[in-house]
């Protein structure tokens, strides 16, 4: 087990190192977006653009530029951003939260849903009600949030009035129904796909597993039906549908950029997209290189857990 | 095993002639005289302004007279422009790389697996908003890298990953197969074996896949449009549409929820001839 997660450890940090200096690179070598011109302003004499790179280390090596860069972003010391005006590192703290807020809400509704109707499908497989349930999630998984997005505010914010459609910064401790009704439509817009995939993929998962002959005994025992299906044929899917979760965070990601753009939320996707409408490009590397460590650390978290829970993955290699 | 399969064909019939009628509408738009009376490019020339759906403005018209269906019309073509060439240049090299790394495994499959996985840490939109943010208005190998074009390549990065990650595993079943094995023994060089074994045992889930990488494409670049950085105005998208229209939902309607309907059921029938096929061949691993 220690092996293998140390292994799974090294392969996130390559990647992470990856995605880290191909945009940093990227970010550097834009040529209209030159540091230096910014920082001395329009108008600036070459000799003052020097001292500016010199002062900056711009006029370093791109390696040696590239290890500031790491070693700032260790020590959360990333300077201030001109455009918002504060500290860098707190802006992206405090982004970074509201948005892990919001994803956590949507998978919990997404799971919460899907266990109850992927099992009812399978244990029905190929009845009327399974013929519902998947068609059902078929047409879910062909709404993305620019679809439901605008379509669930139209409905429950303003022809039923029920539920605000804009985001109202409060915090769930001091105000637990306010806050859960501003999070309602953004985390409902943003399970509504993963639902479809969750119960898609517990469906097939739970039907596998109904054939097993562990089952078979359980059911000759005498066994409770519902019983067979809870304890026996769904605890071994449960393992695989946690890993689908993990991995489905990148979806998740994508789909919160769109989600606080619709619903005006705070989060890291409306900062991605402020720092691509407001030019600051250094800060949305930042961003880019933040939403790319969510998603890793979250895969990572999926092949440790599905390592703990099946220990043949163990000794074979991630699940692909 | 009974009602899905009385109520199948007639769902795939009808996905397949939707996905006919956009592509008929994104072709011949010029000569179709219900689009063209109201629009060149925009839409334009109605002299109704804010009307709801009716006989003549089939979708309604928005705030400045522009025909809604004409809109619509001239986006299929920008949306189905982008993706579909994007999706047909994705599934070639992904296919070169996934049944590359799937047959020759080693090292050739350490780096392609390694690339996938740097590729797979961007989620879509925020590789898109990458490259349209850092790449714009470059030239590149004698190529000026404008929006349209940024958005394709970009569409090209987004599914290449998705698309290697299942044509390799897809491979790597069909690569344990007895008569790959039999090909090796009688000393068949290996493109004999790629190309004369494996592509065509493989060209059923590459279909598939091209189906199903398309519902996924037409997302992506939705979302990209929805926050405003695809293909700028006055080039309608699908997704600009929505966005446009959202502010004004509770009295005009449809500005948005017409768009949103055609995108709805373009992706659907996309996921449900992708579903379709892969179940009548019989393919697990066939959902990007």
């Amino acid at each position: 087990m220690g092996r293998y997660v140390m292994r799974r450890l090294v392969r996130l940090c390559l990647v992470l190192f990856a995605v880290s200096v191909i945009t940093f690179v990227v970010a550097r070598e834009v040529p209209d977006q030159r540091v230096d011109l910014t920082i001395a302003g329009p108008g600036a004499t070459e000799s003052q653009l020097a001292e500016v790179r010199h002062q900056w280390g711009l006029d370093r090596p791109l390696p040696a530029q590239y290890g500031t860069w790491l070693h700032n972003v260790f020590t959360g010391d990333l300077g201030r951003s001109s455009a918002f005006n504060t500290s860098v590192s707190s802006l992206i703290r405090h982004r970074l939260a509201v948005s892990v807020e919001l994803m956590i809400a949507a998978q919990v509704l997404a799971l919460m849903v899907a266990i109850p109707l992927g099992l009812w499908a399978a244990a029905r497989a190929h009845s009327a009600t399974d013929t519902a349930i998947t068609g059902g999630s078929l047409a879910l998984l062909s709404l993305p949030p620019v679809i439901c997005g605008p379509l669930l505010v139209w409905i429950f914010a303003l022809e039923l009035h029920w539920l605000p459609s804009i985001y109202s910064e409060v915090h769930w401790v001091s105000d637990p129904w306010q806050s859960a009704r501003s999070l309602a439509l953004p985390a409902v817009t943003l399970a509504i796909a993963l639902v479809a995939v969750y119960v898609r993929l517990l469906r097939s998962d739970m039907i596998r597993n109904l054939q097993r002959d562990f089952i078979v005994t359980a059911q000759a025992k005498g066994l409770p039906r519902r019983t067979v299906l809870t304890r026996h044929a769904l605890r071994p899917s449960l393992a695989s549908l946690l890993t689908a979760a993990a991995l489905n965070v990148g979806v998740l990601v994508g789909g919160a950029v769109i989600v606080e753009y619709l619903f005006s939320i705070p989060g890291m996707g409306s900062l991605t997209l402020e720092a691509v409408s407001r030019r600051d490009l250094q800060l949305l590397q930042l961003c880019i290189v933040t939403l790319a460590a969510v998603v890793v650390v979250a895969n990572l978290l999926a092949d440790v857990l599905h390592a703990a829970i099946d220990p043949r993955v163990r000794t074979e290699g991630p699940a692909r | 095993m009974t009602g899905r399969h009385r109520l199948r064909p007639i769902v795939t019939i009808g996905a397949v002639v939707w996905l006919a009628m956009v592509a008929f509408h994104a072709i011949a738009y010029t000569a179709l005289p219900w689009v063209h009376p109201y629009a060149e490019r925009t839409g334009q020339g109605a002299s109704n302004f804010r009307r709801p759906p009716s006989w003549a403005h089939w979708f309604g018209t928005d705030k400045t007279g522009r025909d809604v269906f004409s809109r619509c019309v001239y986006g299929a073509r920008m949306t189905l422009l982008l993706t579909v060439a994007a999706i047909a240049v994705a599934i070639v090299i992904a296919a070169a790389l996934g049944i590359g790394a799937g047959y020759f495994r080693g090292r050739v499959d350490g780096a392609v697996s390694g690339g996938t996985d740097v590729m797979l840490a961007f989620p879509p939109i925020i590789l898109l908003l990458f490259l349209t943010a850092y790449f714009e208005g470059r030239h590149v190998a004698g190529i000026d890298l404008t929006r349209k074009w940024l958005v394709v390549i970009g569409l090209i990065a987004v599914a290449i990953p998705q698309l290697v990650r299942v044509i390799r595993a897809n491979t790597l079943s069909e690569a344990g197969n007895d008569y790959v094995m039999a090909a090796k023994a009688i000393g068949s060089p290996h493109h004999r074996i790629i190309g004369r074994q494996l592509l065509p045992n493989l060209m059923p889930a590459l279909i598939t896949f091209t189906f199903t990488g398309l519902s996924l494409l037409i997302v992506a670049e939705s979302g990209l449009a929805f926050v405003g950085q695809s293909v700028p105005p006055p080039e309608p998208t699908w997704g600009r549409m929505i966005a446009d229209g959202r502010t004004d939902l509770n009295t005009l309607w449809w500005l948005s929820m017409m768009p949103a309907a055609v995108l709805f059921l373009t992706v659907l029938s996309c996921n449900l001839v992708g579903d379709w096929l892969s179940q009548r061949w019989e393919r697990p691993e066939t959902r990007v």
